[in-house]
């Protein structure tokens, strides 16, 4: 699994748990329940979280492509320019790995899935993300 | 010798939520097993008809569109009907967004 494939996987496991928590607060809502979901600390605190990364998510997007829009095509004849992609991979590595850290807390903490088995599981993850950004920083995969 | 609830238990204006809730008394994983079972039953229909169709299956997206499913009528017994409690809608949901979550990672 590439880098790209496995971020696009995590901000749509993102996208998914925060649009059925949505689902879930409006269905309370609209029926007045006194009790709702979000009285648990857990549920509350990861709808909260979840918000503000995928909302910050458009702005690093922004960022990195400023970074890119800045970069003059200035580097001699067979050097690499790098330096528009890393911004962006980092960025990305970065937003992968928040939303990570935010869902994994739901099964450790509600189903006791053990927290050896969710660290192994997020290793294999940033181990990934890491030669999967190597790999495009190298040219390796190509994008298209 | 346990007491358990029976329509006695209800008032003169009870709804069909509080009738759905009378078994969450005495056992409170009562509707938490109905959900499984109903889980089970979506993704094993969904597995063998798209067996019957293409002759190898998804269990894994069967599983995933069972999930989706349960959750919808889990949040709508929970919140609209009020007869699954409030902690067996959390284990149901967290259960079925670990499963849509792996389904996605499979991709």
């Amino acid at each position: 699994m590439d880098f790209i494939k496995t971020f696009t996987n995590i901000a749509l496991i993102g996208l998914i748990v925060f649009g059925m928590m949505s689902f879930i607060i409006i269905t309370q809502s609209d029926n007045s329940v006194s009790t709702g979901i979000n009285t648990n600390e857990l549920i509350n605190a990861t709808y909260n979280d979840l918000y503000a990364n995928l909302s910050s998510s458009q702005g690093d997007a922004q960022t990195s492509s400023d970074t890119f829009g800045s970069i003059t095509p200035s580097q001699s004849f067979g050097e690499l320019e790098v330096t528009s992609v890393v911004s962006p991979t980092r960025i990305f590595k970065t937003i992968s790995i928040g939303l990570w850290n935010i869902l994994i807390q739901l099964p450790i903490k509600v189903l006791g899935v053990s927290p050896i088995v969710a660290s192994i599981i997020s290793s294999i993850i940033i181990l990934l993300l890491i030669i999967g950004i190597w790999a495009i920083w190298k040219g390796v995969i190509n994008l298209n | 010798m346990p007491v358990f609830p029976d329509l006695s238990n209800l008032s003169s204006n009870s709804t069909i939520g509080n009738l759905f809730a009378l078994p969450n008394n005495s056992y409170p994983f009562y509707w938490l097993w109905i959900m499984s079972a109903l889980w089970l039953i979506i993704a094993f229909t969904l597995y063998f008809k798209e067996k019957e169709r293409k002759v190898s299956g998804n269990m894994l997206s069967s599983m995933a569109v069972s999930s989706f499913a349960i959750l919808v009528l889990s949040a709508i017994g929970t919140f609209g009907v009020g007869f699954i409690s409030l902690q067996i809608m959390l284990y149901i949901l967290i259960f079925n967004l670990l499963i849509i979550g792996i389904w996605i990672f499979s991709n």
